[in-house]
């Protein structure tokens, strides 16, 4: 087991070493120059020449390279020649904002998700199916960021009953940072008002990101949960009696998961990355619009910073996944 | 008797229930929210430059001079008195004795020559204004209170630029200076003299500032806002909601459809103005078929100028020629729709059949991209095919340094940093500039050169503007680019800010003056 944790962490080095390569050298062939773009129109070639060499863009491309993977060792993710700030601080603040709405969107997918497959499974092409099969097929079709206008409209604009934008009330303190999640922090702190802003902040982005994960849940469980349901040991429990609520619950549901923990696992990248709509409507500060800013000014420090924290994240969770495989179902073994 | 004494009561009652609320208005809370597009990355005087930060320069720190109205004009701020020496290269200027920086320490000739000397070290941001004008050594304090700039030479438009010389506190820098002269300190936090100082700063979320109540200038109305907050919201149709809804009181970067449907809507004001922003389309002189000048006649004969109109809603003007109408000299011949000269200058071109040409625009603006609709539509009359391609700004302007990369066809907003023709016709038609995004058509004509220097250094009004005239007609007789309209403004105002349309001023970095906002409701 230790041996298995090893040897994927060994592989992720490798995999974080190969995407710092790809993401360096792919933005750097792109014929844009971000120091002339930061240096502004009337810059002279003097002060061009200046910010040139201050972020080191006038040595060779592998120098520029080495150094960058140097002072990644030493946990100096470089400064940003745009903002004009270092991204560490900056990931370190951005990161958990888009960090804390992917766990909730993913947690509000399988608390909705996992039902409403249950439901659908237990009632077979009877009504509850169709509704959650109609349910399912609109979520996933529904583009998040629509809905995400539509719920601003709806819940804060009309009915005034969630905040229109941003993460916590402006007026107040947020809790102090401790993981950088506020409802989490809140909760670590004791401090249940100030998590009751936090979600009221939190839910509908959440929501609006959380609804790929929460249809595709329904659908795998309802899939997985029939195939368990015709099984013999299930047929055998049924006809010695076991209360079908216990069967489903206890028996059927465990077997029917590991489809289900494979697609969280999915999602947690793809929701990671994809959050940049959402938190664009809902001025989330998070990772997503950092990027994107990043991205437009053709600002390669950042682009690094986040490509390789939100890769590093992606690799982890996918261990994590694995790991659960384990549990989940004893018969799997990972062998070297 | 019991009459009187029972009105008198009354008279006391409402006096005293007057003259409480009368102090509850004067120590009320009149926060202004801002909805902005942008992030204010630094708040440094020698780094930042740009619109959203300039406006945020000009209340956290003062300048020697500042704009003020529409059209705008240059008034002393910190400056009491200025003279000129006959030669146009030495300015003194006479500080007022009363400014004091935010820590109280007066803002004196010394601070002036520190700030002066910093911007041209750090050599970023506004420092590029001051290029060529003013050298490290040129500021010397002549007394406490006296300051003289020697430039080396002449420059027109010297006060306009010294609107974007902030005066920094030269003891907070110092003890800040770290190894980069203080620009890591300075990026959030201010060592100004200006009216409202920094309460909280979360760099991409929002940015609040308080305001000094005891300002030294004092404040030019009683419902002055007593804080400011920037909150980003990059989404349009979020800022939009935010003004509607109330939550908002100002927003930047809006379209024209959304001013149009908001004017007047609860008492908001859609597009102030007028603006000076020009707006118009670069055409590559130096290579392709627009290097032919007769095509670029044939091409501004041919454009729609009418349809181009149409795309701000009524609310854009004809531009008449490369200057917004407020600083526009003398009128000029401009081209106007007249499909029988188009084709007489398609015929004496190398392209007598027609041909083919490339419209390039920046990914999401709908206005530019509805420009070059209306261009195809216009040009194809007279057989000139035109395809439209977006791309993103950064990928748009690496294209630019190479005239044979460059586009055909480019559209472009410019406003300006201070409002003097220099401004507008060096960056688009000095040929020292040509390749810069200002001027991506390679455009450069010796002759046009030589005035616009001439002009530069020129401090005679009525000489400077005879000389633009010049310039202009030139510019026009060449065709580089197509003029097509003067813009709105991109600014939404919500109905608590009581005053906006009297204080607006359209220099890049006054629009969001919150100053000499008064705020009601």
């Amino acid at each position: 087991m230790v041996r298995f944790v090893l040897q994927r962490l060994a592989l992720t080095l490798v995999v974080l070493i190969g995407l710092s390569m790809l993401t360096f050298f792919v933005a750097r062939i792109i014929p844009a120059d971000p120091i002339l773009l930061a240096a502004g129109p009337r810059a002279s070639e003097a002060q061009i020449q200046l910010l040139r060499e201050r972020y080191g863009y006038d040595r060779p491309l592998v120098e520029q390279y080495v150094r960058y993977m140097g002072d990644l060792l030493r946990g100096d993710l470089g400064t940003s020649v745009v903002l004009k700030r270092d991204v560490g601080p900056d990931l370190a603040r951005y990161f958990p904002a888009t960090l804390e709405l992917v766990l909730a969107a993913l947690l509000i997918g399988v608390l909705l998700g996992v039902p409403l497959g249950l439901v659908a499974a237990v009632y077979r092409d009877r009504l509850p199916d169709q509704i959650s099969r109609v349910f399912s097929l609109g979520m996933v079709s529904i583009p998040n960021f629509w809905l995400a206008i539509v719920l601003q409209l709806i819940l804060a604009f009309t009915l005034t009953i969630l905040p229109f934008t941003g993460r916590f009330d402006r007026l107040l303190h947020p809790p102090p940072t401790l993981t950088g999640m506020y409802t989490v922090d809140a909760l670590l702190t004791l401090n249940f008002e100030a998590f009751g802003t936090a979600l009221r902040y939190m839910i509908a982005p959440a929501f609006c990101l959380s609804l790929g994960a929460l249809a595709t849940i329904a659908r795998t469980v309802r899939a997985d949960l029939l195939d368990v349901l015709g099984t013999d040991y299930i047929r055998t429990a049924r006809a010695v009696g076991i209360p079908t609520s216990v069967l489903i619950l206890k028996y059927a549901l465990k077997n029917a998961s590991l489809n289900t923990l494979t697609q969280v696992g999915l999602f947690f990248g793809y929701t990671l990355t994809g959050s940049v709509l959402v938190e664009n409507i809902f001025s989330w500060p998070g990772i997503g619009n950092y990027a994107v800013s990043a991205a437009l000014t053709k600002d390669f420090v950042p682009l690094m910073g986040v490509t390789l924290l939100t890769g590093f994240a992606i690799v982890l969770v996918n261990i994590v996944t694995d790991f659960f495989y384990l549990v989940l179902d004893p018969r799997i073994k990972y062998t070297s | 008797m019991r009459l009187r004494s029972l009105s008198l009561l009354v008279m006391v009652v409402l006096m005293a229930v007057l003259s409480v609320s009368a102090v509850g208005a004067q120590d009320a809370e009149r926060p202004v929210v801002m909805y902005s597009l942008v992030e204010l990355y630094t708040i440094d005087p020698a780094v930042g430059f740009d619109q959203a930060i300039g406006s945020t320069l000009k209340q956290v720190y003062d300048s020697l001079f500042r704009y003020v109205g529409n059209p705008p004009t240059v008034q002393p701020w910190l400056a009491d008195s200025y003279t000129v020496s006959d030669d146009g290269k030495t300015y003194t200027v006479a500080l007022r004795q009363d400014a004091v920086f935010q820590d109280g320490s007066p803002v004196n000739a010394d601070a002036v020559v520190y700030s002066a000397e910093r911007l041209l070290r750090v050599g970023q941001g506004a420092a590029g204004l001051f290029t060529g004008v003013l050298s490290p050594g040129g500021t010397t304090a002549v007394d406490a209170n006296t300051v003289q700039f020697v430039l080396n030479q002449p420059y027109g438009p010297f006060l306009d630029i010294l609107t974007w010389l902030f005066i920094v506190n030269p003891a907070v820098v110092e003890a800040n200076k770290g190894d980069d002269d203080g620009v890591t300190y300075l990026t959030n936090a201010s060592a100004g003299s200006g009216p409202y100082m920094i309460s909280n700063w979360l760099p991409g979320e929002s940015y609040e500032f308080t305001a000094n109540p005891g300002y030294w200038r004092g404040w030019p109305n009683e419902n002055y806002a007593t804080k400011v907050t920037r909150v980003v919201t990059r989404e349009s149709s979020t800022r939009r909601l935010g003004i509607e809804s109330g939550e908002a009181d100002f927003v930047d970067w809006m379209s024209v459809d959304d001013a149009v449907a908001l004017d007047g809507v609860n008492g908001i004001m859609g597009a102030p103005g007028p603006t000076l922003t020009v707006y118009d389309v670069k055409m590559n002189t130096v290579d392709g078929p627009t290097a032919d000048v007769n095509l670029r006649h044939a091409i501004a004969y041919a454009t729609d100028y009418d349809a181009m109109l149409a795309i701000w809603g009524g609310r854009g003007s004809r531009l008449a020629g490369p200057l917004p109408p407020s600083l526009s000299g003398d009128a000029q011949p401009m081209y106007n729709r007249d499909l029988d000269k188009a084709r007489e200058a398609l015929a004496a071109s190398a392209y007598p059949d027609g041909t083919a040409l490339e419209y390039v625009y920046v990914t999401g603006l709908e206005d530019e991209r509805r420009t070059g609709l209306v261009l195809q539509d216009s040009l194809k009359e007279i057989g000139i095919d035109v395809t439209i391609t977006a791309v993103g700004w950064a990928d748009a302007v690496a294209t630019f340094a190479d005239p044979t990369t460059a586009p055909d066809l480019f559209p472009l907003y410019s406003g300006t940093a201070f409002a003097d023709p220099d401004n507008y016709l060096w960056a688009s038609f000095h040929s020292s500039l040509a390749g810069n995004w200002t001027n991506p058509g390679h455009y450069g004509n010796p002759a046009v050169d030589a005035l616009l220097e001439q002009a530069r250094a020129t401090v005679d009004a009525a000489t400077r503007a005879d000389l633009y005239n010049q310039a202009v007609a030139a510019i026009l007789a060449d065709s580089p680019n197509l003029f097509l309209a003067t813009t709105p403004e991109d600014h939404i105002v919500g109905p608590r800010i009581t005053n906006y349309a009297a204080v607006y001023s359209p220099v890049m970095g006054s629009m969001e003056d919150f100053y000499f906002f008064a705020v009601g409701g």
